[in-house]
């Protein structure tokens, strides 16, 4: 917020054109992640919004479209949120390194915090098996229930990358997070065919499900 | 012969000044009088002699008063008041001391030496002839009641009280409105250059008087006129004399049917400057709906009853509206008009007028957006107006009430604002005149 000015000092910058200022990126929290944890990150932004206000038509219009992204990964809903505060829970997809955290509005402008986001890291389960699918349709919701095995299985609580063979496509590609190291995720498949659902978690542990017919 | 400055009755009654302040009849003597009221209509009466009026100039009524062939003494009465208000301290009284010249027939000692005294002012010596008559030329004040005349002969000398004549001085009466109307109630002041009591009589034909007030100079009545009476006359004087010292004839007009046409509006005093100040709102659709002030500044550089006035203003407007998924936004509107404009009258009935107006000029100004979700902006805006508006005016002396309405088109923007903060303006207001002058 930038408070009220001195009405010739707002004179003045009317005249300069009245460009927005920029947005800024204040604070991450917290700025480090264990690879295999998903985290709740917070991203203060500070930024005054475009607004269109019309007292004719008695309206205020605020652009409140903004999207934060950590790294690759988007946090928060996409749009403004109160007080600028941007709350997300960051999936276990990250590799290991540091990551630009980036805000990007409506109107164009962005706020890039440079390397203010590092990914430590973690402990994996060795594999992960899927429970026998029963034959599905093509774009019709299923549940499929995902486990880790091997060490680190019932600790696991990390998310992993969704899969099946070239062809057909998975919704969603990422899990949820993994409880006690066991997933039932609600899947969607479109395509034909023999399937089988492959789970991957990004330090290369992997298992598939048993073969199951998909049908029109 | 300085300048004779009367005091005022009332803050609202006419200043009188009057040159000479003193008058010796049978000289061609003639008194300049110059009279400062509120800028309404001023009436104007005189007890004796012709009172003319010459117009007006540095902002005060002037007249020229001639004073009657009669030589005998008197004390002359002018009153002054605005049209309308005929009250005890609405009206200004002048009395005017008018002494006259005679010569004293004196008989005494031969060859006396002989001089007189009236009223503190001497004349003489004159010697008398060898039968002792003796003519002295002397100025008696309408105050002297007796000379004093005193003869010496060798070491003698004799005192001789002679009594003066006294003729009565003329009492005054000052009516409104005149003529009368039938229909409007009507008002009529009696006034003398001495204190009335209980002696007293008035007396009207064609009408009823019907005591008001009274102060030790002046009684008010209301005046009634009979129904049908075409005319009035009025008189006063004391009880016990057989000749009124005052008497008035005023026409009684019938009601006026038709709405009385509008006139051309008077002619301004000459320069004059005015400040001002307003307050009102603005409605100019939608949320463009607020309180208004205004400052003027307003001056008449030449004699044309047209102002050129310089006015700064403000404007304020606010809103709040919900944002969908957030909470709430307000914006608030603060614009300061800086603009001329043009002011004449087109229209005058006593103290009352009205105005036109026409102007533009340039809007400047900050909108502010607050929110309840941590958002918060300002920005600038810069536009311009044009109007045209009514005034209706009440001149009360050096102030002057009014009511204005006001069609204005106005827009102002900024970065993301759009704001009309015009439209139709009501404002209550006051001039005020700091200088008048031709």
């Amino acid at each position: 917020m930038t408070g009220r000015r001195p009405l010739c000092l707002l004179v003045l910058s009317g005249c300069s054109g009245g460009s927005l200022p920029p947005a800024t990126i204040t604070s991450v929290t917290p700025m480090v992640m264990i690879a295999s944890q998903p985290t709740r990150v917070e991203v203060q932004v500070a930024v005054e919004l475009p607004a269109e206000v019309d007292y004719a038509g008695e309206s205020i219009e605020l652009q409140t479209g903004m999207r934060v992204s950590v790294g690759p990964q988007e946090l928060g809903s996409g749009s403004y949120p109160p007080d600028g505060l941007v709350r997300g829970t960051l999936a276990t997809i990250l590799a290991l390194g540091t990551y630009d955290v980036v805000a990007v509005l409506a109107d164009g402008r962005r706020a890039v915090r440079h390397d203010a986001f590092t990914v430590v890291p973690g402990s994996w389960p060795s594999g992960y098996s899927v429970d026998p699918i029963a034959n599905q349709r093509s774009g019709v919701p299923f549940s499929a229930t995902l486990r880790a095995t091997g060490s680190n299985a019932l600790g696991f609580g990390g998310n992993v990358l969704l899969g099946t063979s070239s062809g057909a496509t998975v919704a969603p590609a990422v899990s949820g997070a993994f409880d006690a190291g066991v997933r039932v995720e609600t899947l969607t498949l479109t395509g034909t065919g023999q399937r089988v659902l492959t789970v991957t978690d990004i330090a290369g542990n992997s298992g598939q499900s048993a073969p199951f017919q998909l049908s029109p | 012969m300085g300048a004779l400055l009367l005091p005022l009755a009332a803050a609202a009654a006419p200043q009188v000044d009057a040159e000479p302040s003193r008058v010796v009849l049978g000289t061609g003597t003639r008194v300049r009088i110059s009279v400062r009221a509120g800028g309404g209509e001023l009436r104007a009466a005189a007890s004796a002699g012709t009172l003319e009026a010459l117009g007006t100039s540095d902002g005060a009524a002037r007249f020229l008063w001639t004073p009657p062939d009669a030589r005998a003494p008197f004390v002359a009465l002018f009153a002054f008041w605005e049209a309308g208000t005929l009250g005890l301290r609405t009206v200004t009284t002048l009395s005017l001391p008018c002494s006259g010249r005679t010569e004293l027939a004196i008989d005494t000692e031969p060859s006396a030496r002989v001089t007189v005294e009236i009223g503190g002012a001497h004349f003489g010596p004159r010697r008398a002839d060898a039968r002792g008559k003796l003519r002295m030329p002397v100025e008696v004040g309408p105050s002297a009641r007796e000379a004093r005349i005193t003869a010496e002969v060798g070491e003698q000398s004799k005192v001789r009280i002679v009594p003066l004549p006294v003729v009565p001085s003329p009492f005054l009466w000052a009516v409104e409105p005149s003529p009368l109307r039938a229909d409007e109630e009507a008002w009529a002041m009696v006034l003398a250059p001495e204190p009335l009591d209980q002696r007293l009589a008035v007396r009207a034909s064609s009408a009823r008087l019907e005591r008001q007030s009274a102060e030790s100079d002046r009684v008010l009545y209301r005046l009634v006129p009979d129904p049908g009476a075409k005319s009035v006359s009025l008189e006063a004087g004391w009880a016990a004399e057989t000749t009124a010292r005052a008497a008035a004839l005023v026409e009684v007009q019938l009601p006026v049917e038709a709405p009385a046409p509008v006139t051309a509006p008077s002619p301004p005093a000459g320069r004059r400057l005015e400040v001002g100040a307003a307050v009102g709102a603005f409605i100019g659709g939608g949320d463009n709906i607020g309180p208004a002030f205004a400052v003027t500044l307003s001056g008449a550089p030449w004699p044309l009853a047209l102002y050129l006035e310089l006015e700064l203003g403000v404007r304020l407007a606010s809103f709040s509206t919900p944002v969908s998924g957030l909470g709430s936004a307000s914006s608030f509107l603060a614009v300061f008009p800086l603009e001329l404009a043009v002011r004449g009258s087109v229209w005058t009935a006593g103290r009352w007028s009205v105005d036109l107006r026409a102007g533009g000029g340039l809007l400047l100004g900050t909108n502010w957006i607050s929110t309840d979700f941590g958002q918060g902006s300002s920005q600038a805006l810069t536009g311009w107006e044009m109007f045209g508006a009514v005034q209706l005016l009440c001149r009360l002396g050096t102030f002057a009430p009014y009511l204005e309405v006001r069609g204005a088109y106005a827009t102002a923007t900024g970065t993301g604002v759009t704001a009309n903060p015009g439209g139709l303006v009501l404002l209550a207001g006051f001039h005020w005149t700091v200088s008048s002058a031709r």
